[in-house]
């Protein structure tokens, strides 16, 4: 695309040497000290003195009355000197006038109707002159109309603008129709780009996350029949997946990949299944870093690759100390589809060789096996990264056609800012029942972090016209905000006021604008039992539907029936010896058998221990006599294969350890260095059982169980013989999830919005009491009708004049000026024209059904029909501080260049702006004083420089768009058309000076007159690009 | 002025580059023959703002006010063998403050106890203290408490008034992104969060043309480059803004030479054992020391951010105890790199509220009235100030709203003591620099009561 080059001025910087002589710099001493400021060598027109671009009556008459009257209304001193003779005398207009009306000699040159410099040195200058840009006026309220309600004008915006009216433009941009983005390629290309899709559909575990395995550290080949089903893994040691070392995220930390040179460990363990031809389709789900063969009933199923393809191992097997060809990181689980032909019914075996990458201190392997059902094609979006979300910001800024939403969507995210890293680091520590991280590294966290955060940022864009109430209610019940300001730490017992104050002060009424500190602590009141949840992809309702019928329960939802409860009568054995040693005396596992045979045991109801009262067996004479003892149970489970979700609870005092069948499959912490199994003489480290049991997956261990009788065994054991209490309180339940649970593991499912009515102060709260705008809230709402609270509270402050004004007023800072602010406005120094656009808005948003439309308000302030409103004053024009977001996409945008660069992210954040990371909750400034500073400038001035030379292949843009290169064009023409592009023709003569004397210095400083003939044609052309960016003009808009 | 301008217009661009060292544009080398100390021999002051609200009760121990108990502290309680203690029978410090009872106990580092250099202040604040960060933030800023508005900053107007300011190319900086109100004001000063990557992009001599020339009048258009854009005519006269963005544009230009200069004297070695802590805030420490040794800059800032402490606190580990650990590690590390200017240095904390005495529901605390300030420098008068029996009634920490601790001290008091007595300003002047600090002490008398921690 080639811009029309318009009318052509040759800058009257070329017409004489530059320097001034030090004549004239001592005589503009003089003048400086009597304040005076002038123009050494700009520009003007004879004639002109009030700078309308024309000599006419209303020249001499300025002149008159200045000389007279003494109203100093004039701008270019030069141009009052009519007659060149150095000063302003009433010879002037009396010349003046003899033009105009007796056809005198026109005044000397330059003027009236050329623009010029003054040949003659005197005291007199301009501060200003109509040849200061040759600016079509429509163009110039085009380009400042794209600078404010889009990110700047694109290639062809202003034409397009001027084309169209700028009525149909705004109406477009305030209701954009349905279909607007279709066929806006390079948009959807990039949102597809940097957008995950995952399969909706329903998963249930198999073989759930940190089972329990067999495991041999690969510092030798282990045996060559190790995966296959009839293997005899006893001799391997037993642990919990995941294993690995690094980064905290496993459960089971193998040191020796960073202290030795182990490549690989080999893992095995067993899962039961009813008929596999019967379930959905089944697969291995991985979590891994860096490699891994997986081995179903000793068939090879599948082993990692690199991103092209080629396996990360080689050799069937791969030999122990085979290192991984690639890294990988552990962040998202991958699935491998299992064929039905690879499983059988019952007992299945599960064997992987997981492999390091070398010099990697990193190692993790954890996997689940997962039944799915794909209720249809559907497929849910998400975001990987917190750079693809903050990408989000520039692919949108750059390309959409949305582009008041888009402007909008960024300011109501800023507005109702919330931190990504703090939402991330809450899932990164998030815990299952069992005690195992559910999402342990950083990847697997940042995702749902990162994919949250979006959803946020969508609604605000999606409904950035639409109603304030909806905006703030999505915001107080959305996961980033509950979870930013500790909304789900806002308990009834114990208020959090976090929230509180800021929704008051920073998201409606504005700070100390119309609320106490009894406000803050009853809205926090109000607020109270709003908390999160996981919740099934058959839940998933819309907005405002989850909050106003909201889920009031946790994800773990389940009936539970009792195999074996306490007060269930066992047999213990007091460890006063072993119960079944070897013939050389040392402690044995017999007495945890089936078999073994235990009529000579005591008998008594669980809880079996002493001191404290919680037990129902006393065993009086332990203190002082024994350490540990013994107890075994017989249960029944009817059926291994389809009993439903199998768990075991067990509270004890200090130390226990679990077997099923013979096998141990549990000890607590505090047992962790006691020997296996333990002799009865061991001691645990210190545990009080205080009403919360330690939980233990007992689906993990099915291959064990038979139908009919099963036997637990346990050993407990104290801290010290002399300690005087001890408990053992276990049972044993079977549970049929409801279809409200879901598995905090599970990837199907979404956090959401949960109103836990047992956390919600229930009492009657007034807020804005004593004001026409209290809020009386009943006592006395029960169960779900608690949300109410919440939901009133929306409303009402929606409907608070605070709100309004301070809503309305960001929304000018943002669109029209910063020079007002609720300080302005309450101490009456707001410009008078934006208060007047003020009570216009606030009116507006009160003039709705429903108050706080943002689409009426918008439309009250950009007054598209009328154009009189203080959004059309010129004096308003180029007065906003670009913010960091705002130049780099206007940059991007005013050359047509890619957005696509993660490096857009880092240059935002070098300059001071961090999107979806700020810490603090007031949002990013839209005053300006604060974006002027000299980082902020600095970091400006190199991304605008390193883009427009090319020289980063993230985003490119192309000279010969704009440039005929085949034309030679001379330097001010070449000025011109980017003057046009970027400026809307207004840069100053004494501005166009400086750009034409930088594109035409070589780096000695001499002359260099532009060629382009000569190489070296285009990167001059960039090179003045980046320092026009660089100056002061395109810091604002 | 004038003559420093005149000065970088003599010769030419191309003349001046070759003989210039690395990182060095014209600018730098007439400012050299102007301003060429590196500012011994000045007071000079360290600037930290603890952004948040620290918990000011956690962190200077009133242990002998019954009222700091397990019963109102429940999760954040510590007790008296955990806590520092300081000697007067009713102060003590959070243990993670270790570092700094070197300074507390020592002066000039010599080793010998007895009245170190480190004032422990409590108790500061302001009538009507607000409890929003953005307005407190802005208060103790602005040295005008109930004033938002005002974008202008009570250091900016207490070093803009020393003699030769506008011309100094270097006269202090802020180690952040962007330039707090504290040292905002029609001269801009520069801000930047790293010195290494204070730079234009380019090679010298592409640096130096973009640079180019000023004017040779302000406001004149006979400059080149960015310097003559920036330094030269507005492109609008008079509209919003230009009167702040231009003369940053030149002050940008001038910085970057400065910090420029001061690193090509060579890598940093911090003196005397100085261990500053390993992260940001340690690193921002060590770049103003060796700023304090290698420029001209007599006011030197940076943030510490994190006090915000509304959840899991942390009492003896977490959030709160390791701020203050690096807070106290990097006092402890000024003290020791600056001992050769330590006469003329006054490091300054500040926070803009404490918080709620008692605990809240997440084991974090609320935003308050009154925190903490710590002052050290050589010429400090170490002690506990606004902690000891005979100031501190029981009930002190419930007396603003029966939740939070009221100020004994205001926080303009302070700053007046310091710009008397520790850089000689004279008490006239302290209304202009904290306008309505008169009227203030006329109507407050006890909370204008100087404490004499600088002599």
């Amino acid at each position: 695309m080639h811009l029309t080059v318009r009318e052509i001025s040759m800058p009257s910087c070329f017409q004489r040497p530059h320097a001034l002589s030090l004549l004239t710099t001592s005589l503009f001493t003089l003048l400086l000290s009597s304040s005076l400021t002038l123009a050494a060598d700009a520009p003007f027109r004879r004639g002109d003195p009030n700078n309308d671009g024309g000599v006419d009556i209303s020249d001499p008459i300025v002149i008159l009355n200045y000389l007279f009257v003494g109203v100093d209304s004039i701008s270019c001193y030069d141009a009052a000197d009519v007659n060149d003779d150095g000063s302003i005398d009433v010879a002037d207009p009396i010349s003046l006038l003899g033009y105009i009306f007796i056809g005198d000699l026109p005044p000397p040159a330059p003027g009236p109707l050329e623009c010029g410099l003054d040949p003659t040195d005197d005291l007199l200058g301009c501060f200003t002159s109509s040849c200061d840009g040759t600016a079509d006026p429509q163009r110039i309220v085009a380009g400042h109309l794209m600078h404010r309600i889009a990110y700047g004008p694109a290639p062809g915006d202003v034409t397009r603008v001027v084309d169209l009216g700028i009525p149909v433009v705004i109406d477009a941009l305030l209701q954009p129709e349905v279909g607007v983005e279709v066929g806006n390629i390079p948009l959807q290309a990039l949102e597809d780009q940097f957008t995950s899709s995952i399969p909706v559909s329903q998963e249930q575990f198999i073989l759930r996350p940190n089972g329990s395995f067999h495991y041999f550290l690969g510092f030798e080949e282990p045996p060559t029949d190790w995966a296959q089903p009839g293997f005899d893994d006893s001799s391997w040691q037993v642990s919990t997946g995941g294993f690995g070392f690094g980064d905290n995220d496993d459960v089971t930390t193998i040191p020796q990949f960073f202290t030795t040179d182990l490549a690989s460990i080999y893992v095995r363990t067993q899962f039961v299944m009813n008929d596999p031809a019967g379930l959905p389709e089944i697969y291995l789900k991985m979590l891994y870093d860096d490699a891994f063969v997986a081995y179903i009933n000793g068939v090879e199923l599948t082993r990692s690759t690199q991103g092209n393809g080629s396996p990360h191992l080689v050799g069937s097997p791969p030999p122990f100390n085979q290192y991984s060809t690639g890294a990988h990181e552990a962040g998202i689980p991958e699935y491998f589809l299992i064929p039905d032909s690879l499983l059988q019914p019952g007992i299945n075996t599960l064997a992987i060789q997981g492999h390091d990458a070398p010099n990697n201190a990193d190692f993790t392997l954890d996997p689940s096996i997962v039944a799915q059902t794909f209720t249809s094609t559907a497929t849910r979006d998400v975001i990987l990264t917190d750079g693809n979300l903050q990408r989000f910001m520039f692919i949108r800024g750059i390309y959409s056609n949305r582009q008041l939403q888009t402007v909008l969507g960024e300011f109501w995210e800023n507005h109702f800012t919330t931190d990504e890293q703090k939402l991330r680091d809450l899932f990164r520590a998030l815990r299952n029942r069992y005690n195992h991280r559910i999402l342990g590294s950083n990847t697997g966290a940042r995702m749902h972090s990162s994919s949250l955060e979006f959803e946020e940022y969508e609604f605000f864009r999606d409904h950035s016209l639409g109603y304030f109430s909806d905006l703030l209610l999505f915001s107080a019940s959305s996961v980033p905000m509950l979870v930013y300001l500790d909304s789900i730490l806002n308990f009834a017992a114990q208020p959090n006021e976090n929230y509180a104050r800021e929704i008051l002060e920073l998201h409606t009424l504005g700070v100390d604008n119309g609320y106490t500190q009894t406000d803050i602590e009853e809205v926090a009141r109000a607020l109270t039992g709003w908390a999160v949840t996981r919740i099934p992809n058959e839940m998933i309702v819309p907005f405002p539907d989850y909050v106003t019928n909201p889920v009031t329960t946790t994800h773990q939802s389940w009936t539970s029936t009792a195999l074996l409860e306490i007060g269930e009568d066992w047999s213990y054995f007091k460890g006063l010896t072993e119960p079944s040693p070897d013939p050389a005396g040392a402690a044995t596992t017999a007495w945890t058998e089936p078999g073994f045979d235990d009529s000579s045991w005591l008998v008594g109801p669980t809880g079996i221990g002493m001191g404290d009262g919680d037990d129902a067996t006393i065993l009086t004479d332990m203190q002082n006599n024994y350490i540990s003892y013994y107890a075994r149970k017989n249960f029944i489970i009817a059926d291994p294969q389809t009993t439903d979700r199998l768990e075991l609870e067990v509270d004890y005092d200090d130390g226990v350890v679990l077997y099923l069948n013979g096998t141990e499959i549990w000890r607590s912490q505090t047992m962790a260095d006691a020997p296996t199994p333990p002799p009865y003489t061991a001691a645990s480290g210190g545990h009080e059982a205080a009403g919360r049991p330690s939980l233990v997956d007992l689906d993990h261990f099915r291959h064990l169980m038979v139908a009919g009788n099963n036997l637990l065994a346990a050993q407990i054991h104290n801290t010290a013989i002399s300690n005087n209490d001890a408990s053992f309180l276990p049972r044993v339940t079977t549970n049929v999830p409801t279809p409200r649970h879901i598995d905090l593991n599970n990837r199907q499912g979404q956090w959401n919005f949960r109103f836990n009515p047992a956390q919600h102060d229930d009492g009657a709260k007034s807020i804005f009491a004593g004001t026409p705008y209290q809020l009386d809230i009943p006592a006395g709402r029960v169960g779900a009708d608690g949300v109410l609270d919440g939901i009133e509270l929306v409303d009402a402050l929606t409907a608070h004049p605070s709100t309004a004004q301070f809503i309305c007023i960001k929304l000018i800072q943002k669109f029209v000026s910063d020079e007002i602010s609720l300080a302005t406005i309450s101490n009456g120094t707001a410009p008078i024209e934006l208060q007047g656009l003020l009570a216009d808005m606030i009116a507006a948003w009160f003039s709705t059904p429903e108050p706080g439309h943002i689409g009426t308000v918008m439309e009250t302030l950009l007054d598209p029909i009328d154009q009189s409103g203080p959004f059309w004053n010129p004096i308003y024009m180029r007065t906003k501080v670009k913010t960091p977001v705002e130049f780099i996409n206007t940059t991007l945008r005013a050359l047509g260049a890619d957005a696509s660069s993660d490096d857009l992210a880092n240059q935002m954040k070098d300059m001071g702006m961090d999107l979806f990371q700020r810490a603090e909750p007031d949002g990013y400034s839209e005053i300006g004083s604060d974006w002027i500073g000299t980082t902020t400038l600095l970091k400006r001035i190199n991304f605008a420089r390193r883009f427009s030379s090319n020289v980063d292949n993230d985003y490119r843009w192309e000279v010969g768009e704009f440039v005929a290169l085949d034309q030679n064009l001379s330097a001010v023409e070449v000025i011109d058309v980017f003057d046009e592009v970027l400026f809307q023709n207004t840069l100053t003569e004494s501005e166009k000076c400086i750009v034409i004397d930088y594109l035409e210095t070589d780096l000695d400083g001499l002359p260099w007159p532009l060629d382009s003939t000569v190489p070296g044609y285009e990167a001059r052309i960039r090179d003045m690009v980046g320092f026009m960016f660089s100056l002061p003009r395109w810091q604002f808009q | 002025m004038l003559n420093r301008r005149s000065l970088l217009k003599s010769g030419g661009l191309a003349a001046l580059g070759l003989i210039l060292p690395p990182f060095v544009g014209p600018e730098f080398l007439a400012r050299k023959l102007m301003a060429g100390n590196g500012g011994t021999g000045q007071k000079k002051m360290i600037f930290i703002f603890q952004r948040g609200g620290n918990d000011a009760i956690n962190t200077v121990i009133p242990r002998g006010d019954a009222d700091y108990s397990s019963a109102n502290r429940p999760g954040l309680f510590i007790n008296d063998l955990e806590a520092l203690d300081l000697g007067n029978g009713f102060a003590q410090l959070h243990p993670s403050l270790q570092p700094l009872m070197e300074v507390f106990n020592n002066s000039a580092l010599n080793g010998i106890p007895g009245p170190g250099n480190l004032a422990v202040l409590h108790r500061i604040g302001y009538p009507e203290q607000s409890r929003s960060h953005f307005s407190a933030q802005q208060f103790w800023e602005n040295g005008v408490p109930g004033n938002e508005t005002l974008d202008e900053g009570m250091l900016y107007r207490r070093f803009a008034n020393v003699p030769g300011f506008p011309d100094n190319p270097f006269p202090g900086a802020y180690l952040d992104n962007s330039l707090p109100v504290a040292m905002r004001g029609s001269i801009p000063m520069p801000a930047f969060p790293a010195t290494a990557d204070y730079s234009f992009s380019g090679s010298l001599a592409q640096v130096a043309k973009f640079l180019g020339e000023l004017p040779s009048t302000p406001g004149a258009t006979d400059g080149r480059g960015f310097y003559g854009a920036y330094g030269g005519k507005p492109d609008a006269e008079g509209a919003k803004y230009r009167d702040i963005l231009m003369p940053t544009g030149v002050k940008l230009g001038e910085s970057v030479s400065t910090v420029q200069q001061a690193l090509a004297q060579g890598p940093y070695i911090p003196e005397n054992g100085a261990l500053y802590p390993d992260n940001t805030f340690g690193a921002q420490l060590s770049e103003i020391a060796m700023l304090m040794k290698r420029t001209p800059a007599t006011l030197l800032g940076v943030n510490i951010d994190g006090w915000d402490t509304h959840t899991a606190q942390g009492r003896l580990n977490g959030s709160h105890p390791n701020l203050l650990g690096d807070l106290a590690l990097g006092i402890q590390a000024l003290s020791r790199d600056l001992q050769s200017q330590w006469q003329d240095v006054v490091v300054v904390t500040v926070s803009e509220f404490g918080r709620t005495s008692i605990e809240n529901g997440s084991q974090g605390t609320d935003h308050g009235a009154s925190s903490t300030m710590f002052v050290a420098g050589g010429g400090v008068v170490g002690g506990v100030y606004n902690c000891d029996p005979s100031s501190w009634a029981p009930g002190s920490m419930f007396t603003v709203n029966d939740r939070y601790l009221a100020a004994n001290t205001d926080y303009r008091l302070i700053f007046s003591e310091i710009f008397a007595n520790h850089f000689g300003d004279d008490l006239s002047l302290m209304d202009q620099f904290m306008p309505g600090f008169d009227a203030a002490a006329a109507a407050n008398p006890a909370l204008f009561t100087p404490l004499g921690f600088l002599g």
